[in-house]
């Protein structure tokens, strides 16, 4: 009699958890669709120019310069690549992967001997000895001029 | 012509993800027919991610020609032909009435590949780790060292993790012949869905419809998870390969039957899918046949071996070239196993802990209490013991290795585990509904006449594979 007793409370509590279970996810089903259909609206409106992503604040012109870089640096060429201020690679680093993601599969180095080099939002000017092959605000693309010149 | 080329990709995938079950002798658990595709779509894309990491570890081609799809192709027709008298043609004919749960899950995974069919690879991680190597992969057209292993530029960017997530945009993109963010996206969601629908079933197999259909709402109900399945990253699918791991595990270590060890078979391909996902896919793998190893009787813990053997060997392509090109794991290696290293930090665990707790998708409050009660209770009946312990043990194991991983980790602060946490825990997390959906409807089935002979279910055989 007590065991059958215990079934019955314990199925009875597996009923409040069936209940409890599909009371508490059912409302957050209605969260997840929204999120998915602002996510579907937000990115479908989102345009590619030249293979680059008019997105996360990438401007027509950024794109315009992107799809220049990827005419100019020789495929199998390595370039420097700065993004934001700061020696070497610059310190912004999520942004420096993702303009070196753009350029694949020209390699971006940190080290400034490569002929060419990317500048994205340094803020400094481009040194002597190297020519602007393109640019957009904020954005440079120089090759060296005078063998062996660096910064 | 991109449509056309796709469905040929999907095509070849599931043709060789039939030909692996079918020769590792996964195909004699009987699954019914969408759950039996989804089940070849995501072996497929285990034998596509192989197939990628022995050619790149390899030097070799890595496009779908004149490698990949030949050999794929090659296991598709190894699978055989369809046997003598079998049911073809009409598959759906064989559905029942307990397939309704995976059909609901296929319906609500819906958005979601709608969702993830919008994106552009704009996400951090996406470009920075995922997409980066497959870039590399396809415009080289085989591994490049220098960029995957030598310049330090990309220090940062994982390039150690294994190569399954790549392998879908080399594949798709091989096939097509151009870039395309938005069906790379939508690939990766789709085989999410796949899995949520194998999942479905397999929780079917285990507790029942109810428990199906409980275990489609939590994690449909679980927004990281789904956000998280729109992005070309591994977590939802390293979720759904263990997942699917974890299920196939608990049927085939507490049923000593020609089904149980089918589901161990089954596991092969699954093991090794979560394994090549991501680091933590190794660590999920090697938890769940720890605790596999600990409940199955001892007669059967060989059988063990193969799954184990699968995820070994489907890493040890990429982590031999990593390891020979000087990339180790930033996070577990020898150097943070030190001693004195792991002493130093083990100041971390409260606040890894604090985010794991912080970031735990559901369930909670009343749910938590009630699920917890039902667990104790199943625990206490010997019908369900083994299978429940199975499962409450993996999850302790899939958590503790979350938890060593952080702790461990030379990378550390809030912001770091902010931007990390969210993610890993969604497969302990949905783990955790399906476990509670389970010993829900286990204790259900209490209420019914004869209880005893009802435990723990009766498995459906709709459909025995011969197609």
């Amino acid at each position: 009699m007590r065991t059958i007793l215990l079934k019955r409370l314990v199925g009875l509590l597996g009923v409040l958890a069936a209940v409890a279970l599909a009371v508490s996810s059912i409302p957050n089903i209605g969260t997840t669709g929204d999120q998915l259909s602002h996510i579907r609206i937000s990115h479908s409106s989102q345009q590619v120019l030249d293979g680059v992503p008019l997105a996360g604040g990438t401007t027509r012109a950024d794109a315009e310069f992107y799809a220049a870089a990827l005419r100019i640096l020789p495929k199998d060429a390595a370039y420097h690549l700065a993004v934001g201020p700061g020696p070497g690679c610059g310190r912004n680093i999520l942004k420096f992967f993702g303009v070196a993601y753009l350029l694949l599969p020209r390699a971006a180095v940190c080290d400034t001997k490569p002929a060419y080099w990317v500048l994205v939002g340094t803020g400094s000017t481009p040194p002597v000895g190297y020519q602007v092959l393109a640019s957009a605000p904020g954005s440079v693309l120089l090759k060296r001029t005078i063998p062996g010149g660096s910064e | 012509m991109t449509i056309l080329m796709t469905l040929i990709a999907g095509v070849v995938w599931v043709g060789a993800g039939r030909g692996l079950v079918r020769l590792v002798g996964g195909n004699r658990l009987g699954l019914s027919p969408l759950p039996l595709v989804a089940a070849w779509l995501l072996s497929g894309v285990a034998a596509g991610a192989f197939v990628t990491s022995v050619l790149a570890a390899t030097g070799l081609p890595v496009r779908p020609w004149p490698l990949s799809a030949p050999l794929l192709i090659l296991l598709a027709v190894a699978g055989g032909r369809p046997a003598a008298g079998s049911v073809r043609g009409r598959p759906w004919r064989k559905a029942t009435i307990s397939d309704l749960p995976s059909v609901l899950a296929a319906i609500l995974a819906i958005p979601l590949v709608l969702a993830a069919a919008s994106r552009l690879t704009t996400g951090n991680d996406e470009y920075a780790i995922w997409a980066f190597k497959a870039k590399v992969l396809l415009a080289v057209g085989r591994v490049d060292p220098f960029i995957l292993a030598g310049d330090p530029a990309y220090t940062y960017a994982n390039r150690d993790y294994p190569l399954l997530i790549p392998s879908i945009q080399v594949w798709l993109e091989g096939w097509i012949g151009h870039a395309d963010d938005r069906l790379d996206h939508f690939a990766v969601a789709f085989i999410v869905a796949a899995g949520f629908v194998l999942v479905t079933a397999l929780v079917g197999r285990l507790a029942g419809p109810l428990a199906a259909v409980l275990s489609v709402l939590g994690i449909a109900s679980m927004t990281a998870l789904a956000t998280n399945a729109t992005q070309f990253v591994g977590d939802a699918t390293n979720c759904m390969f263990a997942l699917v791991l974890l299920l196939l595990l608990a049927i085939g270590c507490t049923t000593a039957t020609a089904e149980g060890n089918a589901a161990i078979r089954l596991a092969i391909p699954f093991a090794a899918g979560a394994a090549m996902t991501k680091n933590e896919g190794g660590a999920f793998v090697l938890a769940l046949l720890i605790a596999a190893a600990v409940v199955i009787d001892s007669r059967r813990r060989r059988s063990l071996a193969l799954p184990l053997a699968a995820a070994v060997v489907g890493l040890l392509p990429w982590t031999l070239w990593s390891r020979t090109h000087g990339l180790k794991n930033i996070f577990v290696n020898t150097s943070t196993l030190k001693p004195s290293s792991f002493a130093h930090n083990l100041h971390n665990v409260g606040p890894v802990l604090g985010q794991m707790t912080k970031y735990w998708i559901g369930p909670s409050g009343l749910a938590a209490v009630a699920v917890g009660a039902v667990l104790v209770a199943g625990l206490a009946r010997a019908e369900t013991r083994r299978t429940l312990l199975f499962l409450l043990l993996a999850i302790g194991l899939a958590l503790g290795a979350l938890l060593f991983t952080y702790v461990v980790s030379p990378l550390q602060g809030i912001g770091f585990l902010t931007s990390n946490i969210p993610r890993v825990i969604v497969f302990p997390s949905a783990a955790a509904w399906v476990i509670g959906s389970i010993a829900a409807a286990w204790a259900v089935k209490l209420l019914r006449p004869n209880a005893d002979r009802s435990l723990p279910v009766e498995p459906e055989m709709t459909l025995t594979d011969s197609q």
